[in-house]
């Protein structure tokens, strides 16, 4: 089962990406503000990740359907 | 006769050798004395089931004083499965092996045959008997037309008076028999003299989770500045009543694609200040497969959904051509913006062509997955068909060889339309 988990922009550097289904840095997905983004993993959380509240697939797609994190731009 | 069955889907090719490999292949020499008799002893597991009316070829036999026959005997366990003989010609020293009707080499365990071939009249140099290929006998000494199956039937054609209409000396009880492809959904035919394959043309979809994942297709040239575009693309929402993003976004006011935003598709032409935003709410209110279709063709732009036009509303002008601003073509993923999709996509294709109407059935064929080859898709990513699927390439399968890298890890389904 996949799970989530939002972190603060800063923590980027400290992702092993080995451990996470994310790409690289270069293609994280960032809230409107630009100061969170997220981490996706199957299984046990990675230590990195430590003390994060872990979100479900449902729980994380209603987080990011919210304009904190989806612009009102239609197109 | 029997009819050959009709598969939405099908594609009836030639037959065909599927790949096989060993466990375990060997074979040993039963002796060196010049002149001799000579029992050879042949082992061999393969990594799946071989299944009635395969070959199996061994070669590196050479140096036999045996001449070529027809019905060279063998013997062991095996011959059971291969029949009391097999085919031996002494120039190339090999020996072809057919499973018998009705059986099948199994995987798992060892299969055993043997038979004899006479040694060489006069030996010298040290080289006695029969001469196996220089590096030894490997698996590489085998080849021939295998088939895997994890069913295989027996059907009997009879005419209304129930007598046996066929008859052949590989099938002389008129069998025909019919095999499934073990990993694959292909269908198998056995005519009595020849396999046949009736390849499943579609078999793997992409799994997008709608957080982040999508696949890049890099900057897509042939596309930047054409006259004419399209994108099709297949989608299975996980939610009832979405539909697909997918295209070429680099900035807002540079774009050719579609946008899923609160029950309304959005098909982006822009280039600059000039721009044409085609909506539609026409989407299919269920979580079923269903084929999507934009056309940009001499500034007429519409949306098609399981192969009909649907309506819309135009806004604005369409340019003349699709930008030239350098940005990614992607999938699940409405360009450099955030909107993403949650759900299987299959098949998208990009054209810099003008497609018709009738170009959009064909596309769609009834709702099944065809192969669109003879439009010249400028793009053509099959999500995991005809590719490789053990890295994170979605080979661009059209002319314009733009790869796709599954990005934010989207995963390969076996769900397809």
């Amino acid at each position: 089962m996949r799970n989530y988990c939002i972190i603060n922009s800063d923590e980027v550097s400290s992702v092993n990406f080995d451990q996470v289904a994310e790409t690289s840095a270069d293609t994280l997905r960032y809230s409107i503000d630009g100061t969170q983004t997220f981490v996706k993993y199957e299984g046990t959380q990675p230590s990195f990740l430590s003390g994060k509240q872990e979100y479900t697939h449902s729980e994380i797609l209603a987080i990011l359907a919210t304009d904190e994190w989806t612009s009102d731009d239609i197109i | 006769m029997f009819v050959l069955p009709t598969f939405g889907l099908g594609v009836i090719g030639s037959p065909t050798v599927p790949p096989e490999t060993f466990d375990t292949a060997t074979l040993e020499n039963g002796g060196n004395g010049a002149g001799n008799d000579n029992t050879l002893t042949f082992t061999v597991n393969p990594s799946a089931s071989i299944s009635a009316g395969s070959t199996l070829t061994i070669a590196g036999l050479t140096g036999s004083q045996t001449s070529d026959s027809g019905s060279l005997t063998i013997g062991g366990a095996g011959a059971a499965i291969f029949g009391s003989s097999a085919d031996w010609t002494q120039s190339s020293g090999t020996l072809v092996l057919t499973v018998a009707g009705g059986q099948s080499v199994p995987t798992g365990s060892d299969t055993v045959i043997t038979f004899t071939l006479t040694n060489p009249a006069t030996t010298s140099s040290g080289v006695t008997g029969i001469t196996l290929a220089s590096s030894g006998f490997t698996t590489a000494n085998i080849s021939g037309t295998f088939l895997n199956a994890v069913a295989l039937f027996n059907v009997t054609t009879r005419d209304t008076e129930a007598n046996i209409l066929s008859s052949t000396p590989t099938n002389p009880s008129g069998e025909v028999n019919i095999a499934f492809g073990e990993d694959t959904n292909d269908f198998y035919i056995y005519d009595g003299s020849a396999w046949y394959i009736y390849k499943d043309f579609n078999n793997y979809s992409i799994n997008f989770d709608g957080t982040d994942d999508y696949i890049d297709c890099g900057v897509i040239t042939g596309l930047q500045g054409a006259s004419n575009g399209a994108i099709s693309v297949w989608i299975k929402p996980d939610t009832a009543g979405q539909a697909p993003n997918i295209g070429y976004r680099p900035s807002a006011s540079h774009q050719f694609v579609l946008t899923f935003v609160g029950g309304t598709l959005y098909f982006g032409v822009r280039n600059g200040s000039t721009a044409n935003i085609y909506t539609t709410t026409a989407i299919p209110n269920d979580t079923n497969w269903h084929h999507y279709v934009a056309t940009f063709t001499s500034g007429t732009t519409k949306i098609y959904i399981d192969g009909s036009q649907v309506a819309g509303t135009q806004s604005g002008s369409n340019p003349s051509t699709i930008s030239s601003t350098s940005g990614s073509f992607m999938i699940g993923r409405n360009g450099n913006d955030n909107k993403y999709t949650d759900g299987l996509l299959d098949e998208a294709a990009l054209f810099n062509i003008a497609l018709s109407a009738s170009d959009v059935t064909d596309i769609y064929n009834g709702g099944v997955p065809n192969d669109i080859s003879s439009l010249n898709p400028l793009g053509w990513w099959r999500m995991g068909d005809n590719d490789s699927r053990t890295d994170t390439t979605i080979t661009d399968q059209g002319s314009g060889s733009n790869n796709g890298a599954l990005t934010n890890g989207p995963t390969f389904s076996t769900t397809v339309p």
